[in-house]
Formats: structure tokens, C-alpha cells, sequence
């Protein structure tokens, strides 16, 4: 651009008409601004109304007997024609469905699917975008509409990473255990986040056999052993003992170490001398699991071992093992002692320790 | 053409160029991050926190607050914390050596002993007097670290030691969080996939006039003095907008010290807070990203909208210039130390935008400001000035000011909406208008001193004076 080209286009007319031009469009943000808050005050209203009727029904529904299979139905007209206030709706259904039991749940979802509500979600859950896609099958399973099993399962290995969550989190509430099938397929990452949902779910339900927990240990998807070996844990499946073990030489750090805790509560005679095997390769991470586990499940013949972990590098790894040391046997914090006479780091760990055991 | 021709010129271009691009991230800034909190948005809408408050499986978290002659408020402060819904946490407390009676009143408070407790010292500190905890299982997650005084760094630094968590959320003690604030803070660690999530921020907003009770923010008011109402709105546009968009980007080189989270095996790997800044919250984050770039381990800095930390801002232009001419100084260190980076592709995004986006628009901005006020008012007095021209170019800036708080604003009310009522959203607008005048150059004004002071080393935080976030009975006027 030369000179000439660039003094025109920065001559005042341009400057003040870019000027106007931003000052258009800050006044259409204002008024923008001020449409909204009055669009929302007005739904404010609305909402407000249609939250004293749904609260008059619910006081209406618990006066009711339990077996009353008739309903009525709260007159939402006229409002009930627009989309905000069926969500609303049934966004409020859901919450107080999350604190009930019994026949007032049953009557809230019977509310739901009787007032059309459940068209919504059904239509939300064929929507081709994934949010609405994802509050549609949350909303299905919120109600137990279990017609709507099949269609969400093809969704527990969508390639929508929340599709995919809400999917599998409706699974396991219908089915408990038996869900867990969707982990034979399962192509995509299973989030820590989404491992400790499921977890939660499935302590609602009966513990039951996990035929397929083998092949998940053994699964090429790295999310999916994991979660395998945190079931193995929290359900105590001795039966994997070797499928687990053989985990401990995956390349992935937090295999092993969900491995390495697994094995604690899973643990065989002889766990602790293979885990002892496997300290020497490991981080200083998965070494600290390794100690935490040999104190719960170490033997005197394992103090030998711990007593060289006293002279680690690391002090977190030497606080571990005089942790550990003292767990197999109380009575070893004197051992501690001893070492710690000519070793200021010990002495100050065993101070720790003794503490610990005192509080 | 005369050598002052080619200076003219050199200077009209360059400040030409400066200001199209300074507009063009803005505005891409603006645009970007409407994707990135409409997303946010959508994704938890129907997320339950609470599973992760009570689960067992949830990961350990250690919150780190340092304090330093907090007498006036530490029992409620702590006490705000110790509410939090996480079962699985531990509230650590470094007294940085107060000359108040702070150590005092939570020994008294909390029912507090000296306890043996071995630190290994990973990130070398000053000394740590005393470690206390409570056997009153009410203040279970409770330890009290009493250390010399050696700065925010240097406690944090000490906090990180102590931990025995893997994921620690640095704060200032002083700030309110909402109860759910770590649940949101931690998710996105558990949502990671190959790339490592080093570090969360979460958005700090303005606690001024609003109502607080027992540590728990309980109403929401805009501010009623001009200077925090000011900051409001540049809070937002800095945590709604700028923040949201480089985390969408993955360039975000910026969380607040008020308020981050930590994966804590990398902050020791690379040494933890660097004590020789004033700017530490910035340098770690800058700090960790290069050992990640370096090691060329995938990574990401997340960030989230939700308005989960509440802090005090200054009232008084005594108070805010010492903040700015901190803030100024933490900015020009933290680029200093990591001038390696400036423009070179081994660091990618961080090193070819990023660093140069805080380089040319946050750091150098006061300074080119400053130079092109000084350039007017002696083409004034020359009588050099075309004031058609100026007076256009002027409209021209101080319009596009105002559409882009617009936009923060309108952004604000369509996602938070923390300011509900009408007269309060005017307010803040009104404000805005006066923003070019008033309050920009004075935050000019303040970074010009931040640069003299880093130009004489000087290294003081410079005290910030606060009046505590009680109930107010009034709104605070200025």
C-alpha cells in the first residue's frame, strides 16, 4: 500500500463511519441486552406460576393413596405450548423425582409421559445436535422409560464424547451390572469422570457377576481396563487375580497403578512378593501404592524388604515404608526407632508416624 | 526522504498496524469465546457434581492459602473453607510469618497442636516453625503450617511440600468460593484423554457490595464504588471473553493466583512459584507449559466460565495503582525469564501467539500508550496536529471500547447473569462509557510506574490494604 492509499483509508470519513458503525452495533447490543432481561423476567413470571401448580400437585399427590392409578394432571395451558416451559417442566419433574420413591415417583412419571413431555425427549434424542441429543437420552432415563433402551444403547459408543456418557449412564440405571456390556465395544475414551459416575451407579445395585471382566482386562482400550481393574477392586473379584497381574507390565502408568491397588484388595499369598517384584521398575508413584499396599497385606517376612525402603531417596517413600512397617506390626515403630538414632530424616519420619498412630 | 520522513512513517505504519491488529484480536477474542462457554455450557447442564463430593473414588485434592497478617477475618476464611463440598480434601493453611495474632486465633479456634509432621523439602523455603492440626475430627482436613516470612511464592511453595495430595488449588486465603467450586475446578483433570491437564483456572469475580454470611456468598450486587464497578466489568471481559478464548485455543499462559488448580507432580518437577517475581501466579503456568513443550509431552491449561471465586477489589486509586504496577512488573519479569520463547517454533502456539500476544498487547500497550499521548500533547503544542483527523480517530477507538464492553456485557447476561437487575446492568454500562477517560489511563498511569519500579528492581508487593468482605450495611461509595 502506498502512502497516499493508506492516508485515504484513514481519512476521517472512513474513521467516522467506522466509528457510527460501532456505536450501531454497541446500541443493538444494549437494546439486545435489555431484550433479553425483559424476555427472561417475563419467563420469570411464568415460571414462577407454573412452580406453585407443580407444587400444588405434588402436595396433591402425596395426600393420594398409593395405589391411585388415576392422575390428574396440572392444567400448564396456555403456556404449556411453549418449548421453555415444557423444559422447564420437565427439568423440574427430574429434580423432584431425584429426592422421591415409591408412588409419588411413579406419579411424577407418569405426569411426564401422559402430558407429552416424553415426545419431547424423544424428539430431543434424535435431534442430529449433541447437546440436545444428550439431555434427551438424560431425560428418558430420568423417567425409567425404558422402551427408549435399545436406541440408547446404540449411543454408548457414539463418537460424541457426551452423547456417549449419558448413553452409558442410562444403561447402567436400567440395567445395573448387566450394562456393563457396553464395555465389550467400547472404540472411545472412558473418562476418569465418567468411571466414577458408573462407580456411584452401581453401588445402587446388588453386586452381581461380570462375566465379560476378563476380556475388559485384556481390552485394547486403555479407559476400558482401567475401569475393569477399579471394578475389580470395589467388587473384590479374586477370580482375575492373573488377568490383573498381567496388567502390571502395561506401557500405561495409570494401569499399573490402578493395578497395583487392585491387587490390595484382591490379594493373594503370594501378591505382596509380586508387587515387591514390580517396585523396582516402577515410578515413584506406583512405588508409594506399592508400599501403601505391602503395610495392608505385608507379612514379617516383608519387613526385611520395607526396611530397605528406608534408605530411598525419596522421603515420601521412606515416610511409606515406616508406615508400612508399623502397620504389619505396631510394635515395629521401636525398629523405627532404632534406625532413627543415627539418622535425623528417620528419627523426625518416625516421629510422624508415632503421631499417627496416636491421633 | 529525510530521516525524519522515514521516521513519521515508520511510526504512523507501525502504529497503524499495531492498532488493526490489537482490533483484530479483540475481536477474534470475542468471537472465539462465545464457542468456547456456549460448549462449556451445553456439556454440564445436566452434569451432577454432587457424585463427585461424597464419592470415594474422587480424586484427593489439597487447597493451598497462604496468609500474611489476616488476623481481622482467618477464623471465617477458614471456616469457609473447611465447608466445601469434597470429602476427600485437605485445607492447608502457611502462616508467612504474620506479626498479627493470626497463628493465634486458629490455634484458639480450631482446637490446634504442634505435631511432628517430617517435610521434605522438594522445593527448596524458607523454614517452617510448626505444623499444627486438630484431634477434633470436625477439623479433620485442617493443617496450619507456621513458616518465616518469605512471600506468597515462598508459602506456596511451602503448601506444595506439605501436601499429600496429588492435585493442589492454590487461593488467596481472603477470597469466597462457592460451594461447588472445586467439584467444577477438578473435573476437568478427570476429563483428560492424551493430552496431560497441567493446570484449571476458574473465573474470579468482584465480592465488593455484595452480601456475604458466614463465609458464603449469599446476594450478588454490582459494586457501588466507581473503581471496583470498573473492574467488574473488566473482569468480566477478561475472564468471560479473554481467558475463555485462549483456553479454547490451549494458549492460555495466564490463571489467576486467586484462584487455580494444579497437577502437583508437575509443579515440583519444574520447582514450584519462582519467589523472584511479584508476577508468580503467571510464571508458574508460563513455567510448567514449557517443561511440558520441552519434554513435548501433550498437555492442556483449562479453564472454566462458572463464577465460583469472589475476591475484594481495591477501592481507592492508592490501592489499585499498587495492584497495576504489580500486576505490570509480574508481566515484564515472567517475559524476561522466558524470552526464549518470543516467536520460536519449538514452542508452537505458545511461543509463535501467545508469548507474543502478551509481549506486544499486554506488556508493551502502557508503554505505546503512554508514547502516543506524550506525541500528542507535543503536536499540540507545535500546532501539528490535524484535529479533524484526531478527533475521527478518536470516535473510532473509544466506539470500538464501548462495543466490545457491550459485548462482554451482553455475553455476562446471556450465560452468569450474576447482575440480575436492570438498574445494576445500566450501571455498569454507564460506567463503561466513562472507562476511556478515567479509568484506562490511570491503569496506564499505573504500569508506566510498574515499569519505572522494575527499572529500579524493585521487588515489594506493595501492601494491599483490604477492608473485609463482611455484610456490608451500605453499598461502599467512592
Amino acid at each position: 500500500m502506498n502512502s497516499g492509499a493508506f492516508f485515504r483509508l484513514l481519512s476521517p470519513e472512513h474513521l467516522y463511519f467506522s466509528a457510527a458503525l460501532f456505536a450501531l452495533l454497541t446500541l443493538l447490543l444494549v437494546g439486545m441486552i435489555y431484550l433479553f432481561l425483559y424476555i427472561k423476567k417475563r419467563r420469570f413470571r411464568v415460571k414462577k406460576s407454573i412452580t406453585g401448580q407443580l407444587n400444588d400437585w405434588i402436595s396433591e399427590q402425596m395426600t393420594m393413596e398409593e395405589d391411585g392409578s388415576f392422575i390428574t394432571l396440572p392444567d400448564f395451558a396456555p403456556h404449556f405450548k411453549k418449548k421453555y416451559v415444557r423444559q422447564f417442566i420437565t427439568d423440574n419433574l427430574i429434580n423432584f423425582k431425584k429426592s422421591v420413591a415409591g408412588h409419588l415417583s411413579d406419579s411424577v412419571v407418569r405426569l411426564y409421559e401422559h402430558s407429552g413431555l416424553k415426545k419431547d425427549s424423544e424428539a430431543r434424542m434424535k435431534s442430529l445436535r449433541w447437546h440436545l441429543r444428550s439431555r434427551g437420552i438424560y431425560e428418558l432415563y430420568m423417567m425409567q422409560q425404558r422402551e427408549s433402551l435399545s436406541d440408547i444403547l446404540d449411543y454408548t459408543n457414539s463418537n460424541n464424547e457426551y452423547v456417549r456418557m449419558e448413553a452409558q449412564t442410562a444403561i447402567i440405571g436400567f440395567d445395573g451390572f448387566k450394562g456393563l456390556i457396553f464395555l465389550n465395544d467400547l472404540h472411545y475414551p472412558l473418562y476418569e469422570w465418567q468411571q466414577i459416575k458408573l462407580l456411584e451407579q452401581l453401588d445402587a445395585f446388588n453386586s452381581e457377576e461380570m462375566p465379560h471382566l476378563p476380556s475388559w482386562l485384556r481390552s485394547a482400550n486403555s479407559y476400558v481396563v482401567q475401569f475393569a481393574l477399579k471394578l475389580t477392586e470395589v467388587y473384590q473379584q479374586f477370580r482375575v487375580h492373573g488377568e490383573v497381574v498381567q496388567c502390571l507390565g502395561s506401557d500405561n502408568q495409570k494401569i499399573r497403578n490402578q493395578a497395583i491397588k487392585t491387587l490390595g484388595s484382591i490379594a493373594h499369598e503370594d501378591t505382596v512378593f509380586i508387587l515387591r517384584q514390580q517396585y523396582f521398575t516402577e515410578t515413584i508413584a506406583n512405588q508409594l501404592e506399592i508400599l501403601r499396599q505391602t503395610g495392608i497385606n505385608g507379612t514379617e517376612e516383608d519387613i526385611e524388604f520395607l526396611k530397605g525402603r528406608l534408605y530411598e531417596e525419596d522421603d515420601s517413600l521412606k515416610l511409606e515404608a515406616g508406615r508400612a512397617i508399623v502397620a504389619i506390626t505396631p510394635g515395629h515403630i521401636a525398629t523405627l526407632k532404632h534406625i532413627a538414632a543415627n539418622d535425623p530424616i528417620i528419627h523426625s519420619i518416625a516421629n510422624q508416624i508415632k503421631y499417627e498412630l496416636t491421633s | 526522504m529525510s530521516a525524519w520522513n522515514i521516521f513519521t512513517m515508520l511510526l504512523t505504519y507501525g502504529i497503524f498496524i499495531y492498532a488493526v491488529l490489537l482490533i483484530a484480536f479483540y475481536l477474534w477474542i470475542g468471537l472465539y469465546s462465545i464457542g468456547a462457554i456456549r460448549k462449556y455450557m451445553r456439556k454440564n447442564s445436566i452434569t451432577d457434581y454432587r457424585l463427585l463430593a461424597s464419592s470415594s473414588h474422587a480424586p484427593s485434592v489439597s487447597i493451598l492459602a497462604p496468609a500474611y497478617n489476616e488476623g481481622a477475618n482467618i477464623v471465617e476464611n477458614v471456616r469457609s473453607l473447611l465447608s466445601l463440598y469434597y470429602s476427600n480434601l485437605e485445607v492447608i493453611i502457611i502462616n508467612d510469618g504474620s506479626k498479627d495474632d493470626s497463628l493465634q486465633k486458629l490455634i484458639v479456634a480450631y482446637q490446634l497442636e504442634n505435631t511432628p509432621h517430617h517435610v521434605q523439602y522438594k522445593i527448596a523455603t524458607k523454614e517452617i516453625r510448626g505444623i499444627y492440626k486438630s484431634k477434633n475430627p470436625a477439623y479433620k482436613k485442617l493443617v496450619v503450617v507456621d513458616k518465616e516470612n518469605g512471600g506468597k511464592a515462598d508459602a506456596l511453595n511451602v503448601g506444595i511440600n506439605i501436601s499429600a495430595n496429588n492435585y493442589i488449588v492454590c487461593i488467596d486465603v481472603d477470597c469466597i468460593l462457592e460451594q461447588d467450586a472445586l467439584l467444577k475446578m477438578i473435573k476437568p483433570f478427570l476429563e483428560e484423554t492424551d493430552k496431560k491437564v497441567i493446570a484449571t483456572g476458574g473465573v474470579v469475580r468482584i465480592a465488593n457490595s455484595c452480601i456475604i454470611k458466614d463465609g458464603r456468598l449469599v446476594k450478588v450486587n454490582l459494586p457501588g464504588n466507581y473503581w471496583a464497578r470498573m473492574q467488574s466489568l473488566e473482569y468480566i471481559r477478561a475472564f468471560i471473553l479473554g481467558r475463555m478464548a485462549w483456553a479454547r485455543m490451549n494458549g492460555l499462559m495466564l490463571i489467576s493466583g486467586a484462584f487455580g488448580a494444579f497437577d502437583k507432580e508437575i509443579a515440583i518437577k519444574v520447582g514450584g512459584y519462582n519467589p523472584k517475581t511479584v508476577g508468580e501466579d503467571m510464571e508458574l503456568v508460563v513455567r510448567m507449559r514449557r517443561f511440558m513443550e520441552k519434554s513435548k509431552l501433550p498437555y492442556k491449561v483449562s479453564y472454566i466460565p462458572d463464577p465460583l471465586c469472589w475476591t475484594e477489589a481495591p477501592t481507592n486509586t492508592r490501592i489499585l495503582g499498587r495492584q497495576r504496577n504489580r500486576w505490570t512488573r509480574g508481566t515484564i519479569e515472567t517475559l524476561k525469564f522466558h524470552r526464549i520463547m518470543f516467536f520460536n517454533p519449538k514452542y508452537h502456539l505458545l511461543g509463535m501467539v501467545s508469548y507474543p500476544y502478551w509481549f506486544f498487547f499486554e506488556m508493551l500497550a502502557p508503554l505505546i500508550e503512554a508514547f502516543g499521548i506524550v506525541v500528542f500533547l507535543l503536536m499540540v503544542i507545535f500546532q501539528l496536529i490535524n484535529w479533524h483527523l484526531f478527533i475521527a480517530l478518536l470516535a473510532c477507538i473509544v466506539s470500538f471500547g464501548y462495543l466490545y464492553s457491550a459485548f462482554a456485557a451482553y455475553m455476562e447476561v446471556t450465560t452468569y447473569n450474576m447482575y440480575r437487575r436492570r438498574t445494576d446492568m445500566m450501571k455498569l454500562l454507564l460506567t463503561a462509557l466513562t472507562e476511556p477517560f478515567v479509568f484506562h489511563p490511570f491503569v496506564v498511569w499505573a504500569a508506566i510506574k510498574g515499569y519505572i519500579d522494575y527499572l529500579r528492581r524493585k521487588k515489594a508487593w506493595g501492601e494491599m490494604t483490604r477492608q473485609g468482605l463482611g455484610t456490608p450495611t451500605l453499598p461502599d461509595k467512592n
